[in-house]
């Protein structure tokens, strides 16, 4: 009935009125599909193993190849309204969520086009992630991907355990960067897990089985691999654990994973 | 004269006599601080039971809840917990017990299903009017763990590692008194759960 | 006799007296339930509470709270209750020429400001974990502790906002609690509350006791509180003049861009690239101490590391009396150098011999070397 209203009018001009109802919604799927990228099975060495000792193995799954963005994260609180900054009860978020953007929109002059969008929570992000088909990484998926880095030697991977405790401690947040940029990829295309954002995962404070107590021998006590690398993870676990599901700040902000049968062709299912 | 300043000064004792006790009363039982604003109810996701039933945590507003997460194939921890769980609800005479809603949450959304929560509540003599075994997809388990404050996660075998709480709810899917651990004393959580039968919103 | 009207008017006094006394004891009554004395000490605070709130005012609020190197005299007798808030916040700041670096902080400053009570005192205290907002330190306010205003008189570290938000906790080495609830780490946004009672007298670092703490340190949060003996030391009478030192050490390296950034190879390895006195290599010789001949100048002199040991001494001064860790029973004489481990103090009395100039050090001379020194300037004789 709609169509025939609107062939009435003219045809050209139903056909600029579709297109023009359907584009932001294109848009949407168009930002909302950040590329994913496959993270073989495989085991890694853990600052917090099950077993001491032993690696920790982890199924495979599908990764965001970048962080979720403003823009995409716009085009799921369009979406679902009750997301919207000034909607969200303070159960799921506090006070400073999403205030980088304009009201209910991003705010690009301010921030910058492709940035990674902070100021979330966990909820707000797993949110978003259920809505886009998929879900926040575990604490095992995200930091298994972040060690399958490559390097040239062991002074270059020292160098980069350096700029790393380096960018733990003086993020400058008035400087973001956009997705992609830092130079940082696993030897499977995921990008940026260092260097950006800090990024939630599914279980960000884990059980504290051993009575691992957040005390100054902590990260000693992290040290079992008695490398650089392991002390900056230990610092990221440890920073990460101190938050609670309600914090948002500018450098929180996350990518989604996506179980192996929820391939990517099938995110656009989400509606 | 005399009689009204004797008055008076009666009347002055008692006053500070009273507002004495009234300190007493007013001292809350240690209860920690827990954001206790704000409502589990938040949380609109499906949930199944044991029983093969559709429901919301919302459904159960309007009268206590005592929550606790397990799961199935948990043999050491689990069952002190679901057993701490049942302590507490033993504490309760059948009037309360008949206005209280016991939800045992599972972990383990792959393997307990509606069928195998119901083997399971039937083996533990569970299976009782008012106690829900409940399961749903993670990611609405994973929103309660965090609402409630237990951490977990899922370990290489397929089991969980995961922290021990007792929460209970008041009317509003409020927290109203946590109890962490296991083989806790849970004197102080019946007589939480009681005043909020007894008080109204608490 | 009185009439009835009197009579009558001095009972309602009475219940309104007894009215506000209740009230009062009631806001008390309820937290003392696990209190208990052992030598007129105080244990068994009630339990922290943490929290959001929404405030934004002065991140440094307290009667008796100054800016390095000042300290406020006690000007009350026996004991009090104070309320005390130090937020954390993020600062970019100087501490040598032509270094800055972004700083994890109490109240702004690297150390931080300086808490003064007498042993006895109990304090609320309350820190918001501000370091994700920018709050600026250096405007002149009416409200907050004279640390603000002395900040905005004297900015010399070149103090400006900066955010980085961190989880942090809080350590007071004067207070005696249990770490797990009071020293408790909390999340950018929240904040925390607390009562210790300051038992014992000394000069005490706090800092900040989230993992790692040697950065967290490193980074900045640290300061002292000084608890001064309920029957004072010896020779108070004659004491003419009180400064507050502080030794620290900085691990930096320049970054990408202006700024230094932490080195935490170098903070591993205890190679510290700056060890200071007051936050900045230069401030005591910028702004010298100041004495005359024959005056006693006592020293709270702490070393909050993190890593380091100091041996300070006065060059051209002997300590006419050093109180170890600021307790009374601890009384040395006639020192020329004390041995200050990292989050020690030391108590010192010195007699100002003559006109001229005194150089605070620390005679390790790698850390001297690295900045450890300050100047007392005397003038003659009064």
């Amino acid at each position: 009935m709609i169509m025939r209203f609107l062939t009435n009018i003219a045809p050209v001009k139903a056909i600029a009125f579709v297109a023009f109802v359907m584009a932001p919604g294109l848009a949407a799927t168009a930002a909302a599909q950040a590329r994913q990228v496959p993270v073989p099975s495989g085991s890694f060495h853990s600052v917090m193993p099950e077993v001491k000792g032993e690696p920790i193995s982890v199924d495979a799954f599908y990764m965001d190849a970048t962080a979720v963005t403003n823009e995409m994260f716009a085009a799921f609180t369009a979406e679902n309204k009750q997301w919207q900054p000034g909607e969200v009860p303070s159960v799921f978020a506090n006070s400073k969520y999403l205030e980088h953007w304009n009201g209910v929109r991003p705010d690009y002059d301010k921030t910058g086009a492709n940035r990674p969008v902070t100021h979330v929570s966990w909820f707000a992000a797993s949110a978003y992630c259920q809505w886009s088909g998929g879900r926040l990484p575990s604490l095992n998926e995200w930091e298994y991907s972040a060690q399958l880095m490559d390097f040239d030697s062991p002074e270059e991977a020292g160098r980069f355990t350096a700029r790393l405790m380096g960018w733990y401690s003086s993020v400058d947040t008035n400087k973001s960067a956009p997705v992609g940029s830092t130079g940082i990829e696993t030897r499977h295309g995921v990008k940026d897990q260092f260097g950006l954002i800090m990024e939630w995962v599914q279980d960000f404070k884990p059980p504290v089985a051993d009575g691992l107590s957040l005390d100054c021998g902590t990260v000693g006590r992290m040290q079992q691999l008695g490398n650089a690398y392991s002390y900056a993870a230990s610092i990221r676990y440890i920073t990460r654990m101190s938050y609670r599901p309600v914090t948002t700040t500018a450098t929180m902000g996350f990518r989604c994973a996506y179980d192996i049968n929820d391939k990517p062709e099938t995110a656009t299912a989400k509606q | 004269m005399k009689i009204l300043s004797f008055i008076l000064l009666m009347m002055a004792c008692v006053t500070g006599l009273s507002a004495q006790h009234h300190h007493e009363k007013d001292s809350a039982p240690g209860a920690r601080a827990i954001n206790s604003q704000h409502s589990l109810y938040h949380l609109d996701a499906g949930w199944a039971d044991h029983r093969g039933d559709s429901l919301a945590l919302s459904d159960f507003r309007g009268e206590p809840v005592i929550a606790v997460m397990f799961y199935g194939n948990c043999t050491q921890v689990c069952p002190i917990l679901i057993q701490d769980a049942w302590r507490l609800y033993s504490m309760l005479d059948d009037s309360e017990r008949a206005s209280v809603n016991v939800l045992a949450i599972t972990f383990d959304t792959e393997n307990d299903t509606p069928e195998r929560l119901r083997a399971y509540a039937e083996r533990e003599q569970l299976d009782i009017p008012g106690w829900h075994f409940m399961t749903s997809r993670p990611a609405s388990v994973r929103n309660l763990a965090m609402m409630l404050g237990v951490q977990y996660s899922e370990k290489s075998d397929g089991h969980f590692a995961h922290s021990n709480l007792i929460t209970v709810l008041d009317k509003q899917g409020r927290v109203a008194i946590r109890v962490e651990g296991l083989n806790q004393p849970m004197d102080e959580a019946a007589g939480t759960i009681r005043s909020i039968i007894n008080n109204g919103e608490l | 006799m009185y009439s009835i009207k009197e009579i009558t008017i001095a009972f309602l006094g009475l219940f309104l007296a007894l009215g506000v006394f209740n009230t009062q004891a009631q806001q008390t009554a309820k937290d003392k339930s696990l209190e208990y004395e052992i030598d007129g000490m105080t244990f068994g605070m009630p339990e922290a509470e943490v929290f959001t709130e929404d405030y934004d005012g002065p991140p440094v609020v307290g009667e008796y709270v100054t800016m390095l190197p000042n300290l406020k005299p006690l000007d009350y007798e026996g004991n009090k209750h104070h309320e005390v808030r130090i937020d954390i916040i993020a600062q970019e700041i100087e501490v040598a020429d032509g270094v800055r670096y972004r700083a994890w902080t109490f109240g702004g400053t690297v150390p931080g400001p300086v808490l003064h009570v007498r042993e006895g005192d109990r304090i609320t205290f309350t820190m918001k974990n501000r370091s994700g907002e920018e709050v600026t330190i250096t405007e002149p306010t009416k409200e907050g502790a004279p640390f603000m205003q002395q900040v905005a008189g004297n900015n010399f570290m070149d103090a400006q906002p900066a955010t980085m938000a961190m989880p942090h906790s809080m350590d007071f080495h004067a207070g005696t609690v249990a770490k797990d609830d009071k020293w408790r780490t909390i999340a950018p946004g929240e904040s925390i509350k607390f009562d210790w009672v300051a038992n014992y007298a000394g000069s005490y670092i706090y800092h900040c006791g989230t993992p790692s703490v040697l950065m967290h340190t490193a980074m900045g949060q640290h300061g002292v509180v000084v608890v001064t003996p309920k029957e004072g030391y010896p020779t108070d009478e004659k004491v003419d003049k009180e400064y507050v030192v502080v030794q620290s050490e900085y691990y930096l390296r320049k970054g990408p861009g202006e700024l230094y950034q932490y080195d935490f190879e170098a903070a591993q390895n205890r190679n510290p690239s700056h060890v200071v006195f007051n936050g900045h290599q230069t401030i005591l010789h910028d702004q010298p101490l100041k004495a005359n001949a024959g005056e006693r100048v006592r020293f709270h002199f702490s070393n909050n590391g993190p890593s380091g040991t100091s041996s300070f001494h006065v060059i051209g001064g002997i300590f006419d009396r050093v109180w170890l860790e600021g307790h009374p029973f601890n009384e040395m004489r006639g020192m020329q150098t004390v041995l200050i481990g990292s989050s020690g103090s030391a108590t010192i009395d010195m007699i100002v011999p003559e006109e001229g100039k005194y150089i605070l050090i620390d005679h390790e001379f790698a850390d001297a070397e690295k900045g450890a020194t300050g100047t007392l300037k005397a003038g003659p004789r009064k």
